[in-house]
This record gives C-alpha cells, structure tokens and sequence, in this order.
C-alpha cells in the first residue's frame, strides 16, 4: 500500500494507560498518550528509561503488561503493520547483500514500483548501487534505511537515535524527510538525545525520567 | 472451578484447605497402601515376591501419563488466555512428571531384573517411557532458558503440544519397531486381570500417588505465586514520564 | 515468499560457510564413525543406513540451529514482520532454503558414503530414498527447535533434546524401510510409515514453528 506522496488518510496511535515489565521490575505504569496526524514527539530521557521501549511498544514488537494500545487507520482499528514504520539502533540490512538486492527485496515486498536509482539519488547514495552493504559506514547504513522508511510509505514513523552516526548533511536530511512527512499528514516519534527542530512544526516533548 | 482459582489470593485461600487434605489423605492412603502391598497381599505365582513392584511401578507409569495430560491442559490454558497460575501449574505437573518418569524406570529396571533377567530391554513400553522422560526434560530446559518467563511459557506450551500428538506416533513406533525384532513378548499382568489381593493394594498405590501429585502441585504452584509476589515488592525504580509541548 | 527464498538463497550463495559446515561435519561423522567400526567391510556395508541417518540428523541439527539467528541478529525480522508478512511463510521460506543449501547436499553426497560404507549401489539407493522419504519430518522438526531456541545462544545441545524424541519415530521406519528395501522394493511398510510421519510432522510442527517465531516477535 503505498501513498505515492499524497496526503495520508486520518490515523491515530494512542496508549491507555500501558504499564510494561521486563521480568518483575515494572518500567513505566499508567502511560496514556495518543499520536495524531501532523504531530511529532520527541522522546527525551536517559538511557534506560524506555524510550525504545515506547517505540517497541508502539511498533508492536513488544507486549505491554496491562493497558491498551490501539492503531486507527481511515476510521478502522488495524495492526501496526498497517500505519507504523520502525526504524530501531540496528540497521536491519543483510551484510553480504548490495544495497540494489536489498532495496529491490524491500521494494517487493511494499509494492514500491518507482525506480530504486531516484530513491538512492535523494538519501545520497547515487554511486552504492552496486556495493556491498558491509563496505557500507554506518552514516551510509542510516541514509539506507531512511529509503526503507520512505519505500513503505507509513503514516507514523518511529525512529531510535535517527541522527547517530550522520554528518551534517545527513542531519539536515533527516529534518527535511521529517519535516516533508509531517506536510503530508504524517506523525513521527523520535527518540533522540538532540533536540529535533523542525521549521514551523510544534515538538511535543515526553521527558522520562527515573523516579528516586 | 478454574476461573475461580486462577486468582492467586483465592488460590492461596484455597491452598490452606486444600494442601493438608492431600497431604493426609497421602499418608492414610500411603501406610495403608504399603501394609497390603508389601504384607498383606499374597505372593504371585508366577512373578514370586517380585511381584510388589508391580504396586509402585504400574501407578508412577500410570501418573506419568497423568501429569502429560495435566501439563497439557494447563498450558492450553496458559496459551490461550495467559494466565500465570497456568504456567505455574504447567511447570510444576512437568517437574512431578518427570519423577514419576524416572521412578517408572528404575522400578521398571529392577522388574525387568527379576522377571526378565536383563536390567534393560528396548521392548515397546520400555522405549517410550525412556522417549516421554526425554521429553519432560526438554520441556523443562525450555522454560528455564528464557530470561522472559511469559516468552518462555508460550514456548514451553508449544512443545508440550507438539509432544502430545507425538507421544501416540512415539508409543505406535516403538511396539511396531519391537514386535519386528523380537518375536515373544514378556508376559506380564494384561489381559489376566488381576485378582482381588492384588487389586486392593494396586488400586491403594494409584491413589496415593494421585493425592501426592495434588498434593505436591498445589505446594509448587503456592512456592510459585509466593516469590512472584516477593520478587514484586523488590520493585526498581520505574520511569516518570511528563507530556509537555514548546 | 519468493521473493524472501530468493533472498535467503542469495545470501548462502555469498556467504556458504554454512552448507559447507554441514557437509563437511558429515564427512567426519562417517569417518568417525567407519574408524570406531574399527573399518572392517561387513561390519561397515551392515551399519551404514544407521551412520548415515545419525549423521543427516545431527548435520542438519547443527546447521539449523542457527538459521533465524543472522535475521534476529541483523533486526530483517522485525522489519519483516512490520511489512505484514507472517510468520508461516517466514517458516516455510526458512524450510525451503534448509532443504535445498542444507539437506540436498547431503542426499547427494549419499552415494559417496555409500562407497566409503562398502555397500551395494541398490542399498546406497535406498538409504538415499529413505532419507528423501523422512525429510519433510527431519525439517520440520529441526524448524520447530530452531523456532522455539530462536534468538537464544549456545542452543546446540537443546536443539537435539528438543528433536530426538520426535525424530525417534522417524529413525525406526527409515532403518525398517532400508531393510526392506532389497526384498520389497521402496513402496514398503517402512517407507510408507515414513511418509505419513512425514506429512503428520509438517502439518503439527509449521503451525508451531510459526507460532513460536511470532512469540519471539512479540
């Protein structure tokens, strides 16, 4: 399913009171909030406090304790698969594979049909075509995938530490897909240890903190 | 009966009443059980003195069966609605499981002794005993090996479902394979019946190793819920999280 | 799904130190194994359908007890699964690679074991056919502890506690279906029973493994 950069349909993410544990240690109890079209939170907080977790949780890859989450797309309750798209610390991308392999498999599987060298030429990779992802340096990897992100075309980005890693222009990259995302309706959570502007955008900032 | 136990504070009330009952009902029937197995019932004919083996021997083949069965149920119940005292139960059945697995086989190898002249025999039964402790012990390794213990739960709950369809084919296989090698089989109690002395100590035995499997399981999953409780209150610091816009 | 094979098949292609393993673990088993029947041709032409089979069961334990890792490891599955492809055709895909990189290698090497055993060609044919009958179940099941160990490390010695018992079936029809062979020829008791085992592990242990898998997910 994919958007071809029209306007997303109207969504909504939201937690209801979501109380997650890792083992018997509860790391945060009764977190209610809910994401909207347009809207872009930052996650701040140390390391440890959940902000992957949130993300996680959000994504559906981990399962709250109690609490409901719940993902709406277009007036109907859907799976995350539908409305996220998860963009963890890890690059998720296959060493011994080109980045044309692994771009096209992607491409298969979200049924994005415009030629992968225009997607390269954006996220600034025009001449890796052809080179293996482990020759790759790790700012590369970051830019690869942001072309993942942009291929499956979901209305919620979460993206974990988006900025590690890049140099300027990367940085600057970064904003601008986020900000081009927001214009079409989108939402983004990022956690992040620096400050996310974007020009004209309200941040919503959810600070976790350890309680003493 | 179930949903009203699968709270742990009704189950902990209910474990006051209920664990004494068994265990007294586990001794009562224990010494009684064991004064006409071991004096009063008579001697076989054929098997001699040797036959009082059959009184612990038979009932632990017998609850280890049981206790598969148990286990299964309660991880269904586990799977499907992810209820901890199900996993609790699961894993305490598999544990009692495994003893009376383990105890069938080393009665079964002195019986063997004695009646058959060999500690071991790859006969049909024999086999898939030795497979279902195999099994119980696979079981458990899963659940100790997850650091996530609800995870480990619906894993272990996969196994034990892909085991009881297996047990039938493991059981088929093994009498098939046996039948194959070894023309006669060893006689023992089926098909005679048993007559009424032998009867009253068997029936004893199957009942007092059901009270001290009831017994034993409602103390495991008491353990269980206690030190969940205990690990709970050794609670880490839990984030605060604050919402605010700038 | 084709597209996941397709992909899972490039990557043993680059990388085939993983097939290669398997293959060569094989060829020491056997050797091993010919050494402890301290090498005397009878002994060998009468144990060789019994060393075979071990050595296709504990090669293929040993080269898919890892077969999820490098996708955990590399975070495919979760992109994966937040593409909305499910776990069944993750499964089968994951079935599919294991059969042609990791089982195929070893029915075709077969016949060399086979001359390494002292056996007849038409009993070499039909160890080869008995392992072809049992495979569907030696994958399954081999599937289904990858899935339940997935993500775990030093997993060797509980991907074989987990398997053993329910390939123990497995083993007893091939060994009879072997033995028969000569006499009855490949459509015997043995070889039937080894299909059904076959058709019965696939259908329990896909399910399962799918479900384990998107436990792991969770």
């Amino acid at each position: 399913m994919s958007y071809h950069g029209a306007t997303f349909p109207a969504f909504s993410m939201s937690f209801a009171s979501v109380t997650l544990d890792f083992g018997d240690a509860p790391l945060f109890s009764d977190l209610s909030l809910s994401v909207q079209p347009g809207q872009l939170i930052w996650l701040q907080g140390k390391n440890g406090t959940g902000k992957t977790s949130i993300l996680r949780l959000s994504a559906g890859l981990l399962r709250p304790l109690n609490g409901i989450l719940s993902h709406e797309l277009a007036g109907f309750q859907t799976g995350p698969e539908k409305l996220v798209s998860y963009q963890s610390h890890k690059d998720s991308f296959e060493p011994v594979l080109t980045v044309g392999e692994e771009l096209s498999f992607w491409a298969e599987l979200y049924d994005y049909t415009e030629p992968i060298i225009d997607l390269l030429h954006m996220i600034g990779l025009k001449d890796q075509l052809e080179s293996k992802i482990q020759t790759l340096s790790a700012g590369q990897k970051r830019r690869l995938s942001m072309a993942r992100l942009l291929m499956a075309d979901r209305p919620l980005w979460l993206l974990d530490e988006p900025k590690a890693g890049l140099d300027f222009q990367g940085q600057e990259l970064i904003e601008t897909l986020i900000a081009n995302h927001l214009n079409r309706g989108g939402a983004a959570m990022v956690a992040s240890h620096n400050p996310i502007k974007i020009i004209g955008r309200q941040v919503r900032k959810l600070l976790l903190e350890t309680r003493s | 009966m179930f949903s009203y136990l699968a709270n742990p504070q009704r189950f902990l009330k209910f474990a006051r009443i209920a664990s004494p009952v068994f265990l007294a009902l586990f001794l009562i029937t224990l010494t009684l059980g064991l004064w006409q197995a071991l004096i009063a019932s008579p001697a076989d004919v054929k098997h001699k003195e040797a036959v009082r083996i059959m009184y612990v021997h038979v009932p632990a083949a017998y609850m280890a069966m049981l206790c598969y069965l148990a286990l299964t149920i309660a991880s269904f119940i586990s799977y499907v609605w992810r209820h901890n005292l199900a996993d609790y139960g699961a894993r305490a059945f598999a544990r009692i499981g495994l003893v009376f697995t383990g105890l069938c086989l080393i009665t079964g190898s002195i019986w063997g002794r004695t009646a058959w002249l060999t500690w071991w025999q790859w006969d049909g039964r024999m086999t898939s005993v030795l497979v279902l402790f195999f099994i119980y012990i696979a079981y458990l390794l899963i659940w100790s090996m997850s650091e996530d213990k609800k995870k480990a739960a619906r894993y272990a709950a996969l196994f034990a479902f892909v085991g009881l369809i297996n047990i039938p084919i493991i059981k088929y296989s093994v009498d098939w394979w046996h039948s194959l090698h070894q023309g006669a089989t060893f006689s023992d109690f089926d098909g005679e019946g048993l007559s009424t002395g032998h009867l009253i100590p068997f029936l004893l035995m199957c009942a007092n190793y059901t009270f001290l499997f009831f017994w034993l399981s409602i103390e495991q999953v008491k353990t269980d819920i206690k030190s969940a409780q205990k690990n709970r209150s050794f609670k880490k610091d839990q984030s605060n999280i604050k919402i605010e816009a700038y | 799904m084709s597209a996941m094979l397709f992909r899972d098949l490039r990557i043993v292609y680059r990388d085939p130190r993983g097939w290669l393993a398997s293959l060569i673990f094989f060829a020491l088993f056997l050797s091993i194994f010919a050494i402890a029947l301290d090498g005397e041709p009878e002994r060998l032409a009468e144990n060789a359908a019994s060393a075979i089979w071990l050595g296709t069961i504990f090669s293929l334990m040993i080269s898919f007890e890892n077969i999820f890792d490098r996708d955990i490891q590399t975070g495919h599955f979760e992109q994966l699964s937040l593409s909305g492809i499910n776990a069944l055709s993750i499964v089968v895909s994951k079935m599919i690679t294991g059969f042609i990189t990791i089982l195929l290698p070893i029915l075709i090497v077969i016949p060399l074991a086979g001359i390494l055993f002292n056996t007849e060609p038409a009993a070499s044919a039909g160890i080869m056919m008995s392992v072809l009958f049992g495979a569907p179940a030696l994958i399954a099941y081999s599937i289904l502890s990858a899935a339940l160990l997935a993500g775990q490390r030093n997993t060797g010695f509980l991907m074989i506690l987990i398997s053993l018992p329910f390939i123990v079936p497995v083993i007893i029809f091939a060994l009879s279906g072997v033995a028969s062979y000569a006499e009855v020829g490949f459509w015997n008791t043995g070889f039937q029973a080894l299909c059904g085992i076959s058709i019965i592990a696939l259908t329990i242990s896909i399910p399962a493994a799918a479900a384990a898998l998107s436990t792991h997910l969770e």
